[in-house]
């Protein structure tokens, strides 16, 4: 027995292998392509919710600061 | 003994627990983030044997990764210990050290030098350390796994995670409180790959 995977627990080890895509991981998965287009929907949702929440925060949308009173 | 492998999976092993959820969400976005497929024991209705259907799993991930960091018994009566994790450590290594493999696994723990104690046959192993927040978490995933091509940064693993965590409220509030089930894991990890092609700069240009 060698120590080969002892050792390989204290480095970093290098992924070479492709990226997979979102619809090969459904299909390895098993979601059924009407829950995958659910779960696209859901996480559109969820960007639009961040992008209006991210425009309401923008300094564009702020109302401009009111001039100081005279003393 | 010979192995089926899906060469870019990743397997998940860390205690179900409501206070682990983040650390769960973190271990499948960092994962997905660098391009393996999460799999996880996850509560399966099916009636195959536990024991087998965790070997399987392991033996068909190209790599996995052992949160023992929790090392307090448990709440409910009888007060146990949860010794599944170092169990599914055993059994990784058991997988990895057969002739032909070529599986990699990887401990992580909250604190360091702990596990010298707690499990001193892992002597000389050194446990990625995560202060028990998905960045750690990410952080120590980082410091585990590199890829060639589409690496991503901490950010781009922050914003797959900000997303499986919404993700994961969604799934919470519509049908299913109980993200160790295997529905719910498949759909964040297909969320996780989704965030993935958006957030990591070198995939989204391709």
């Amino acid at each position: 027995m060698t120590a080969k995977n002892s050792l390989a627990q204290n480095r970093r080890v290098l992924i070479t292998t492709p990226f997979p895509t979102p619809d090969e991981v459904a299909a390895e998965l098993g979601i059924p392509p009407k829950r995958v287009a659910e779960l696209r929907q859901m996480i559109a949702e969820i960007r639009a919710e961040d992008a209006s929440r991210a425009r309401g925060r923008s300094p564009a949308k702020r109302q401009p600061a009111k001039p100081a009173k005279k003393k | 003994m010979a192995f089926t492998k899906t060469r870019h999976s990743g397997f998940i092993n860390i205690p179900y627990a409501k206070r682990y959820e983040p650390i769960y969400l973190a271990f499948i976005a960092g994962i997905a983030g660098h391009g393996l497929v999460p799999s996880a024991a996850v509560h399966d209705p099916s009636s195959r044997y536990q024991l087998d259907r965790i070997y399987d799993l392991i033996a068909g991930s190209q790599f996995s990764f052992h949160d023992l960091s929790w090392m307090s018994l448990d709440r409910k009566s009888p007060r146990t210990p949860r010794l599944n994790m170092a169990f599914e450590l055993g059994l990784a290594v058991a997988i990895a050290r057969a002739a032909g493999s070529t599986h990699e696994w990887f401990v992580f723990d909250t604190v360091p030098y702990r596990l010298d104690k707690a499990l001193s046959d892992l002597g000389g192993i050194r446990p990625r350390i995560h202060d028990f927040t998905p960045e750690g978490v990410l952080r120590a995933l980082m410091n585990a796994l590199a890829r060639q091509e589409h690496r991503p940064t901490l950010a781009e693993l922050l914003e797959i995670y900000r997303e499986v965590e919404k993700g994961a409220r969604r799934i919470k509030r519509t049908y299913s409180n109980d993200l160790f089930d295997t529905r719910p894991f498949k759909e964040l990890t297909f969320a996780a790959i989704e965030a993935a092609y958006r957030f990591i700069t070198s995939l989204s240009k391709s």
